[in-house]
């Protein structure tokens, strides 16, 4: 596991639209359903990060 | 500067046309935000929905302002495709080179190769000119008399990735359907309750800016308030709305979906109705009338009114809630219309406008006007006590009116 959580990574209201912008991209509705204090592992920590900045693109 | 277009039109409720199709004013921010969205999950095949949207409603406005003006030939056609695209706001487009089996067209101005970059702030990844390839095609089918799904285009070049120009290649299609617009969608419900008694003079507002001029200029682009507007097609914002909307429904993810499509409303509202509360305009027409932080809601609406969206009414109003009722409102009819009565509200658009209104007056404090950043939009969104739309009533699903509850 790693030290990061959803909150971590998705801050405030704005990181929860960014949170629903990846979980459409991904298809990946359990996103949407995990505690935003829980801890997520590494590989799902670095698809999210990876998925941020495609999402933050154009 | 003269044109070779159909007859505009104003209908009942504020409902405006361009030969037979309905239109709304948009802007930039909103077409991004919008066009973001439905691209986000590739695999949903939205790129084609928009492009096909965009040929139902060209080939819809030409072959009707075909039917009516009676073109003689095929130069005059092609002006009227180009005067079309330029009048609304799209930019300008060359048809010349479209022939029977196809060709090329150029795009020198493109409002979505172009002015998207204001809105996203950043580069983009995809080209963003998939309204103006499904043009081309509507263009192509309308000039050689064929089916509107007889051709498609195909973006070579985008300003959106860095192209001096755009351009797209129209071809035959191989396969592949493209919807006939409903055009202006069937009105069921009752009149309109009276306008809401307040300091604003909501017939002086429409009054004053049915004056203002807001026709593509010369490089077929509608700078005002800060942003680009569009002259847009109702019909095709509620097909890849809701085409998109029934994508997700197959998906587990169909309110995260709608919560995204009412993100793109907030932005709309931010830059638009933000816009347009700081303008010299503004402060010609609603200002002097304006006593307290309701007032600006009450000049807000009486403005929405003259944007083709249906007749807005407030219905109840604080400084902590705001109860708005829609008649005729163009998602909700257009819902009806292309799908039949729906088991879910479908006016985001509509609903985040309503709370978007009220951060802008109450959160943002808008009468300070402040600069209209993507900072001061995230230190308005994020901000504790910020407004949140509820739909109350829905047309779509079969109430009379529209209603929508924003509050803290």
């Amino acid at each position: 596991m790693s030290t990061a959580t959803l909150e971590e990574l998705f801050p405030g209201k704005m990181g929860r639209v960014k949170l629903s912008r990846i979980a459409v991209k991904l298809r990946r509705p359990d996103l949407l359903k995990m505690a935003p204090d829980a801890q997520i592992d590494n590989k799902l920590a670095a698809s999210l990060r990876v998925a941020l900045q495609s999402i933050d693109k154009g | 500067m003269s044109r070779y277009l159909p007859q505009y039109s104003e209908v009942d409720h504020g409902r405006r046309l361009l030969s037979k199709e309905p239109l709304v004013y948009h802007c930039n921010f909103y077409n991004y935000w919008l066009q973001k969205t439905l691209l986000l999950d590739e695999s949903l095949g939205m790129a084609q929905v928009i492009q096909d949207a965009a040929t139902e409603v060209g080939f819809s406005i030409l072959e009707a302002a075909g039917q009516a003006l009676q073109p003689a030939g095929s130069e005059q056609k092609r002006q009227l495709a180009r005067d079309v695209f330029a009048d609304l706001g799209f930019g300008t487009g060359d048809f010349s080179e479209l022939r029977e089996d196809g060709g090329t067209v150029k795009f020198p101005v493109s409002h979505y190769g172009g002015s998207l970059r204001q809105a996203s702030g950043v580069d983009f990844a995809v080209p963003q000119s998939l309204f103006d390839a499904g043009y081309a095609a509507a263009v192509a089918a309308f000039l050689f008399e064929k089916p509107a799904n007889h051709f498609e285009g195909i973006i070579e070049l985008c300003q959106s990735r860095g192209a001096e120009i755009g351009m797209v290649v129209v071809r035959p299609r191989q396969s592949g359907v493209v919807h006939k617009s409903p055009g202006l969608a069937t009105y069921k419900g009752g009149q309109p309750q009276a306008i809401f008694e307040s300091a604003v003079d909501e017939p002086g507002v429409l009054k004053a800016l049915a004056g203002l001029d807001l026709a593509g200029n010369e490089e077929g682009l509608i700078p005002r308030f800060g942003l680009m507007l569009t002259n847009h097609f109702a019909n095709f914002y509620n097909r890849i709305s809701f085409e998109f909307t029934r994508k997700m429904g197959e998906t587990d993810l169909l309110d995260a979906g709608e919560m995204l499509l009412t993100d793109a409303g907030y932005r709309c509202a931010f830059h638009t109705f933000g816009g347009i509360m700081v303008s010299a305009e503004w402060d010609a027409v609603v200002l002097p009338q304006l006593r307290t932080k309701q007032d600006w809601v009450h000049g807000m609406v009486a403005v929405i009114n003259a944007l083709g969206w249906g007749v807005w009414r407030v219905a109840e109003i604080s400084d902590e809630r705001l109860v708005v009722r829609i008649w005729d409102d163009y998602e909700s009819c257009g819902y009806l219309d292309m799908y039949g009565k729906s088991a879910r509200p479908v006016s985001h658009l509509a609903a985040a406008a309503t709370a978007g209104m009220m951060n802008l007056v109450h959160v943002g404090n808008i009468a300070n006007k402040p600069e209209l950043s993507v900072d001061f939009y995230n230190e308005v969104f994020e901000r504790d006590g910020n407004f949140r739309p509820e739909h109350v009533r829905s047309i779509a699903q079969g109430d009379e009116y529209t209603e929508i509850v924003a509050c803290r």
